[in-house]
């Protein structure tokens, strides 16, 4: 054996003799993985481009497009019928003048009684179509932002064999699963961001078209941070469920397979507001649908406060569950190495 | 000699698919790939695993890994017990194989400061070892280049260093030339001697006997699972040359089985 001219470049190589030799890395790792997925994330701008970027202009673009055009055809028509239909007075000028004056009168007094009622009653019909359709459409919306960059998370780690060199480090395998969940639901949180202000910016042209205003305090700032707390625990549950069927899945292919059932619950739970409402508070324990269910009442102005500190309280220890059940998965060689 | 590693009795089978058990040719839904292995390693020596393919060479390494946890038996790495006390066993050790892969993303430069971070390595002390080790293997010149774009020579050599971040006791290294050009390979085997004089522990598995016959100072053969012999070289090649007196302890193991 040829030891003997070994020592010069051994000497060389700096030591770091230090505690962690004999003990594991006693600071967290979280802050670590979650860096890392930031910087993968933000360094690919195709990846940014369209988990960020385009839903939100997506959205406004369509539904600005859908609003106009609405409106557009509505106006169109009601200046033809107005064209065709031409009325022949039977009544003298002076009658006439009378008569329109009285109208005048009798429609100002009408109105003025039903002006307060007429609102109350345009804002409540406004709210059930946004209660309906919106929980629908943001559930969605965060899905498939979660669908960007879920599956390949863990899933893809797996199959390209990366997931096996952070395994064989003393990093404890719950500080993966959190630096996981937490980096990917701020990526899909961005993505449902991005969707969101899509929705809010297109919503006044989508509903009345460019001529009416939308009333500025539809929604208060309470409101606004209700939906967004709502919107990132829905992420956070989402998240959850597609890191345990990526952590599940042998490949990305798998695990694109294994999230569709995911994605008909997630469908179901979102249309549920058109079914009816929650019939008691229980019903906010079950995850999803009382996200949908949160979204539908805030949108249609009946805010239940219990309902929706039971969905976040759940929603996050659901999400706290989920990370249990993905440390135990990373803990698991048969799930790791050998599916 | 001062003991380092202390392997007891480790086991593993494996349950085979429909699939695994017609490419094996066996009707058997089990299969046993380390049976009732013991060895010792001790500080500042080269231990080499030698078998052939399927012998059970890697089921070994990534058992003494923490990867994949026996069935039976335990190890301990510098005391630490590979069953109950993984994080630290973790902490001693540097591993090495084929199924460890760099995320193709990131730089040599990247990584090495990520994994100096989950190890624990001070920034000072982890800057400074970074400098000598991508020195020593050349990594300075594609340090920034995405390891999507490197050669496999250079990814292994990243990958090296990689593993040696928090300048681990026991380096296990699990064949560590395959695939690898004649120079790369050339300093990889150096680099492992240089660690040897440094008085670490190197534990590799290879089939490539005159890897074995340049760098181990003891030798496991292992066959179909078991340790069959495990002592120095001159002893185990008893006058022979090792690849004679490998396919002679081969045929023999073979012939008791039958």
């Amino acid at each position: 054996m040829n030891n003997d001219r070994l020592e010069g470049d051994a000497a060389n190589l700096p030591s770091s003799k230090s505690p962690n030799l004999t003990k594991p890395n006693s600071k967290s790792n979280i802050g670590t993985i979650i860096s890392k997925e930031f910087k993968r994330f933000f360094s690919d701008r195709t990846l940014l481009f369209t988990t960020v970027i385009m839903p939100g202009l997506l959205i406004y673009v369509i539904y600005t497009l859908m609003g106009s055009f609405m409106y557009d055809n509505i106006d169109e028509e009601i200046a033809k019928i107005e064209d065709q239909t031409e009325f022949v007075s039977p009544l003298t000028a002076e009658e006439q003048a009378l008569y329109d004056s009285l109208g005048t009168v009798l429609y100002e007094a009408e109105q003025a009684q039903l002006s307060e009622q007429r609102t109350q009653q345009e804002q409540q019909e406004l709210g059930a179509v946004l209660g309906n359709l919106i929980p629908l459409l943001i559930i969605m919306l965060i899905f498939s932002g979660c669908m960007t960059v879920g599956p390949t998370a863990i899933a893809g780690e797996k199959e390209r064999g990366t997931i096996a060199t952070l395994l064989v480090t003393p990093m404890r395998r719950s500080e993966l699963a959190i630096g996981k969940i937490v980096s990917l639901s701020c990526f899909a949180l961005l993505s449902g961001l991005s969707s969101f202000l899509g929705i809010i910016l297109s919503l006044p042209k989508m509903i009345q078209g460019d001529s009416v205003e939308l009333p500025s305090n539809l929604y208060g700032s309470g409101d606004l941070l209700i939906i967004l707390l709502v919107i990132s625990c829905t992420v956070l549950i989402i998240i959850s469920g597609i890191s345990l069927i990526s952590a599940w899945a042998k490949d990305v292919k798998t695990a694109g397979t294994m999230v569709t059932p995911f994605m008909l619950v997630i469908m179901l739970a979102s249309i549920t507001p058109m079914i009816g409402q929650a019939p008691n508070e229980a019903y906010y324990l079950v995850p999803l649908y009382n996200s949908a269910q949160v979204l539908a009442s805030v949108f249609s102005f009946r805010i239940n406060l219990t309902a929706v500190l039971i969905t976040i309280g759940s929603n996050l220890c659901y999400t706290a569950l989920a990370i249990w059940g993905l440390t135990k998965m990373f803990n698991s060689e048969k799930i790791m190495f050998t599916k | 000699m001062e003991e380092i590693l202390r392997v007891e009795g480790i086991s593993k089978t494996f349950t085979l698919s429909k699939k695994q058990q017609k490419i094996e040719h066996t009707h058997d839904a089990k299969k046993v790939a380390v049976d009732a292995l013991s060895l010792t390693a001790y500080r500042g020596e080269i231990f080499g695993l030698l078998g052939p393919n399927g012998a059970g060479k890697t089921t070994t390494l990534r058992m003494l890994a923490t990867l994949i946890r026996p069935d039976k038996g335990d190890a301990w790495v510098d005391g630490c017990s590979i069953i109950t006390e993984p994080d630290k066993v973790r902490a001693k050790i540097g591993f090495l194989t084929s199924e460890l892969k760099l995320e193709d993303f990131f730089t040599p430069n990247y990584l090495y400061d990520f994994f100096s971070k989950l190890h624990g390595v001070e920034p000072e002390t982890a800057a400074s070892r970074k400098k000598a080790l991508f020195e020593r293997f050349g990594v300075e010149k594609f340090a920034e280049v995405k390891v999507a774009n490197l050669s496999t020579g250079m990814r292994q050599k990243v990958s090296i260093v990689v593993s040696l971040v928090h300048d681990p006791d026991i380096i296990i290294f699990d064949e560590p030339t395959n695939g690898l050009d004649v120079i790369t390979a050339r300093t990889v085997t150096d680099f492992l001697l240089e660690l040897k004089a440094q008085g670490k522990t190197v534990i590799l598995s290879t089939h490539i006997f005159s890897l074995v016959e340049r760098l181990c100072d003891r030798v496991g053969i292992i066959i179909d699972g078991k340790l069959t012999h495990c002592d120095t070289l001159e002893t185990v090649c008893d006058g022979l040359n090792l690849e004679d007196r490998f396919f002679e302890i081969y045929k023999a193991q073979k012939g008791e089985e039958q």
